[in-house]
């Protein structure tokens, strides 16, 4: 530990004008890592993809091996089997864990620092709005993906380094894998970040931001439910966002079973310009409330 | 050395006129920004940190625009915010190191100008704890450390004494002293404690109702009250106000038997004390009016 002289020097480093919003990336994902609350959703939030990471190697054990004794049992179970099936549910299933741990990142991201004044010394720093909002957005993304994508990616590794047949070419057929989950895990979490932070950038606190979220989320699908119930018709659940996600996710990985409408009559496009469309409403929201603190 | 340069500026708040086209040169020193609540003193501030958008006007810092080059006006202003501002779990060392990082320091940077921040303003020995467990005076510390940790030019401090014993007080108007004389940094300081502008500043800038009353030498404000008295006669002095009139001192009665006088150049304040005895009228005071910031400025107010 240097010991520093009581007197006040100059500053002759070097300024770092580019790139500003990483250092609110950093900043954000630094505080929350550090908080028990984070690590304790985090690790219920990674129960899944360990039973998944078992599930691969039991699959491919069993598959390579005739004689394994859980052979036989593993070949008649049709949701043991490890395909692009598989990693839909796993990103699907991981969507409550995501939820929660995107309220608890995200939620007090801007309004803590608004409640705290601290917006007034920030934004008096040469920092943009656009770098903070970046920055705040992409460190909630970060723990989305930390949930969904990159165990997927874990969860190929481990399927590609127990197959007898691997070899560095077949990793290529990973490719389609690997970006069909990336794009399904973007249309849940991005929308969900991009929710939360609006929600915070317009709520006092944090708790009435996640009340307000789940709220919204629960009037959402609420309203979607007893729409196809009283109007018989199942396709009005695609009102519903985490309906309208999951359906996305469906498509993402040609998965052609009807899990929620009749599916003839639904169109993709309608339900991909209902996430892309509330995603920039909840982006806009947020735009607008930083922008203010910014610029006045 | 930092200068500010403000042309017609006028700010307002939809319909209301916070700041009506006011003009004003702001010299390098340590310059007091005075007036009562609501004159218009916060608004002045964040005008020049960009917070607000002047409606007419122009402003230039050390030769750049506000709002056109705000960033690189940041890069060059430490400003020290009047409310309290904490975030609760991050210990004052990692808030200063963040501060210094959106600036645009390295982490390394950051880090090393932080430890030498916080021991310049004196909280070396709590630069770890959460700054949710720090006094209000380690809080008015911390804000002068974010506020000094980029090395700026110009330095805005709004209400910097808030909030602090005298002791606190005295030490942060010492820091502020030391940094404005020594690093040669251009210190505006906005506060309600006339006595502070008074020990520290060089310049004034008197608001009141979005208008400029007085923006010069607090040295000149001062001396140009050196001729004016407040006396206190015992009645009857209906007498010694027309020997008064005779000598052309210009009087004004104020309550309690109280009279404010202003001499004319040349003319001794003994003068006074001979018509009073040629009048037979006791005086039962007699108080230089220069000299207390706190009338001057009630009196730019009342006037």
């Amino acid at each position: 530990m240097p010991v520093y002289p009581f007197t006040y020097r100059p500053f002759e480093g070097k300024y770092i004008r580019r790139f500003r919003w990483w250092v609110v990336f950093s900043e954000e994902v630094r505080l929350w890592n550090k908080s028990r609350v984070f690590q304790l959703l985090f690790l219920l939030g990674i129960i899944q993809p360990l039973i998944r990471f078992f599930q691969v190697l039991a699959y491919n054990s069993a598959m390579q091996d005739p004689n394994h004794p859980l052979a036989p049992l593993i070949r008649t179970v049709t949701w043991l089997k490890v395909d692009a099936e598989m990693y839909y549910h796993f990103i699907r299933l991981q969507a409550p864990s995501v939820l929660i741990l995107l309220l608890f990142v995200g939620a007090g991201a801007i309004c803590a620092d608004r409640k705290n004044r601290l917006w007034e010394i920030y934004f008096s720093k040469p920092i943009h709005w656009y770098d903070y909002l970046i920055g705040k957005i992409l460190a909630v993304c970060f723990a989305g993906y930390a949930l969904t994508f990159l165990p997927s990616l874990i969860l190929m590794f481990a399927d590609y380094i127990t197959q007898k047949n691997s070899s560095i070419f077949t990793l290529v057929n990973y490719l389609p894998l690997i970006w069909k989950s990336f794009l399904f895990s973007s249309v849940m979490v991005v929308p969900c970040a991009l929710g939360i932070i609006a929600g915070s950038s317009i709520f006092p606190t944090e708790n009435i931001t996640v009340i307000s979220v789940i709220t919204i989320i629960v009037a959402n699908t609420t309203l979607a439910g007893l729409l196809s119930n009283f109007l018989k018709d199942a396709n009005y659940m695609q009102i519903s966002l985490p309906v309208a996600v999951y359906f996305m996710g469906q498509k993402i990985f040609n998965i052609t079973r009807n899990m929620f409408f009749r599916t003839e009559d639904i169109s993709t496009l309608n339900i991909l310009s209902y996430i892309l469309i509330s995603s920039l409403v909840f982006l806009f929201i947020s735009i607008i409330q930083v922008r203010k603190a910014e610029r006045g | 050395m930092g200068y500010i340069e403000v042309e017609n500026l006028t700010v307002t708040y939809d319909d209301f006129v916070a700041i009506d086209d006011i003009s004003l040169y702001i010299e390098p020193g340590i310059i007091g920004l005075i007036g009562p609540n609501g004159a218009g003193k916060t608004t002045l501030i964040r005008t020049f940190l960009g917070f607000l958008r002047p409606k007419k006007g122009r402003i230039t810092i050390s030769g750049l625009k506000v709002p056109k080059d705000i960033l690189s006006v940041r890069a060059m202003v430490g400003h020290m915010p009047e409310k309290e501002v904490v975030s609760p779990k991050v210990s004052g060392v990692n808030f200063l190191v963040y501060c210094g990082r959106l600036v645009g320091m390295s982490y390394v940077d950051a880090l090393e100008r932080a430890h030498e921040v916080l021991n310049y303003v004196g909280l070396q020995e709590a630069r770890y704890r959460p700054m949710q467990t720090y006094s209000t005076g380690m809080l008015q510390r911390l804000k002068l450390a974010q506020a000094i940790l980029h090395d700026p030019k110009i330095l805005i401090l709004d209400e910097p004494t808030n909030g602090l014993d005298p002791d606190g007080r005295l030490e942060m108007l010492n820091l502020i002293k030391e940094i404005a004389e020594q690093r040669g940094v251009t210190t505006i300081l906005s506060t309600h404690l006339l006595p502070d502008v008074q020990s520290l500043c060089n310049q004034v800038i008197l608001l009141r109702k979005g208008k400029v009353e007085y923006c010069g030498s607090l040295k000149e404000l001062m001396e140009s009250r050196v001729n004016q008295y407040e006396i206190t006669v015992q009645e009857p002095y209906e007498e010694f106000l027309e020997a008064l009139s005779r000598c052309e001192v210009r009087y004004e009665i104020l309550p309690q038997n109280k009279i404010s006088i202003s001499l004319p150049d040349g003319l001794d304040y003994k003068k006074v004390f001979e018509c009073a005895r040629l009048t037979s009228t006791i005086i039962r005071s007699f108080i230089p009016a220069s000299g207390n910031l706190s009338e001057l400025f009630q009196d730019s107010l009342q006037g």
